[in-house]
C-alpha cells in the first residue's frame, strides 16, 4: 500500500493592486466629500411673537445698518462691544430687558449673526428681530 | 583592450507597502477628522460664527440664497408661498425649522421667513451658522 500523499498548497503572494485601487478610491471620496467646518445654530424669533406673555419690561433697541454700523439707543458701537453695551443697559434698569434687532434695508445676514452672537455671549435674552 | 562592458543593473520591484501605509493613514485621518458635507438645496454659504451650539440636522430646512431665492422641500418658492408650503408640510412643532441663509443674503428675508413660519404655526426657528475648526 502506498502511503498517503498530502498535496502541499502553493502559497501565492496576495495581490495588492485591487486593494490599493479600492483604498485610493475611498481616500479620494473622503477627501472630496468631507468638510472640517461644523454647523452651529442660533435660535431666532420675530419681535412681538411672544405676545401671550405681557411683560412690564421693554427691550433695548439695537439697529443694524447695511454698512455694518450698529446703534444701541442711537449710540454707535462695534459688533464685539454690542453685547456688553446692552448688558450694561439692562442691568442698570428695571424697565429694560432683552433686545430688539432692527434690521435696516440691505443688511447682510452675516452682520445680523455677528450682532446675535455678541448679544448671546453677554447673555442678553430675549433677542428678537424686527423691521 | 577591453571592450566596454555594460553592467546589467537588476531592477528591484518597487515595494508598495510603505505607499499603502501612508494611504491608509490618510484614509483614517479623513474618516475621523472630516464629516460628510451637508447638502444644501441652493448654493448657500451660511454666516460664520464661533460660539454657537451644535446644529441639529434632523430639522427640515428653508434655504435662502444670496440673490434672495427661497427653497423648501426641493422647491423654489416665492416668499408669499412659503407659509402655505410650510402649513402643507405638516411639520412637527417641537422639532422646529432650520433657516439656512447665505451670509450675503438680505437679512430682511429672515423676517419674512419668520413671519411665514409663524403663520404656519411653527414657533421655533434656528439660523444655521458655520463654526470653523471646531
Amino acid at each position: 500500500m502506498r502511503p498517503l500523499e498530502f498535496a502541499t498548497p502553493v502559497r501565492r503572494p496576495l495581490p495588492l493592486t485591487p486593494l490599493i485601487d479600492v483604498v485610493f478610491l475611498l481616500l479620494l471620496f473622503f477627501m472630496l466629500a468631507s468638510v472640517f467646518q461644523k454647523e452651529g445654530e442660533i435660535e431666532i424669533a420675530a419681535a412681538g411673537s411672544n405676545a401671550s406673555a405681557p411683560s412690564t419690561t421693554r427691550p433695548v433697541l439695537v439697529r443694524v445698518h447695511a454698512d455694518g454700523r450698529i446703534d444701541v439707543n442711537g449710540e454707535s458701537v462695534s459688533a464685539d462691544d454690542l453685547g456688553r453695551a446692552v448688558a450694561t443697559i439692562t442691568q442698570n434698569s428695571d424697565l429694560l430687558a432683552g433686545a430688539v434687532l432692527q434690521i435696516r434695508e440691505g443688511t447682510a445676514v452675516q452682520r445680523v449673526v455677528e450682532a446675535l452672537t455678541s448679544l448671546q455671549s453677554s447673555r442678553v435674552r430675549p433677542v428678537a428681530l424686527a423691521h | 583592450m577591453m571592450g566596454l562592458h555594460h553592467t546589467h543593473i537588476p531592477r528591484k520591484e518597487a515595494d508598495p507597502l510603505p505607499l499603502i501605509n501612508i494611504v491608509f493613514l490618510m484614509l483614517v485621518f479623513f474618516l475621523l477628522a472630516g464629516t460628510i458635507a451637508p447638502t444644501y438645496e441652493l448654493d448657500v454659504k451660511p454666516a460664520k460664527a464661533q460660539e454657537t451650539r451644535a446644529g441639529e440636522l434632523r430639522r427640515p430646512a428653508v434655504y435662502i440664497a444670496r440673490g434672495g431665492e427661497i427653497s423648501f422641500n426641493q422647491q423654489e418658492l416665492a416668499p408669499e408661498q412659503l407659509a402655505e408650503m410650510l402649513a402643507a408640510a405638516n411639520l412637527n412643532q417641537d422639532v422646529g425649522l432650520r433657516v439656512v441663509a447665505d451670509r450675503g443674503a438680505d437679512a430682511r428675508l429672515l423676517l419674512s421667513v419668520l413671519a411665514s413660519a409663524q403663520n404656519a404655526g411653527i414657533s421655533r426657528l434656528f439660523l444655521v451658522t458655520l463654526r470653523e475648526g471646531g
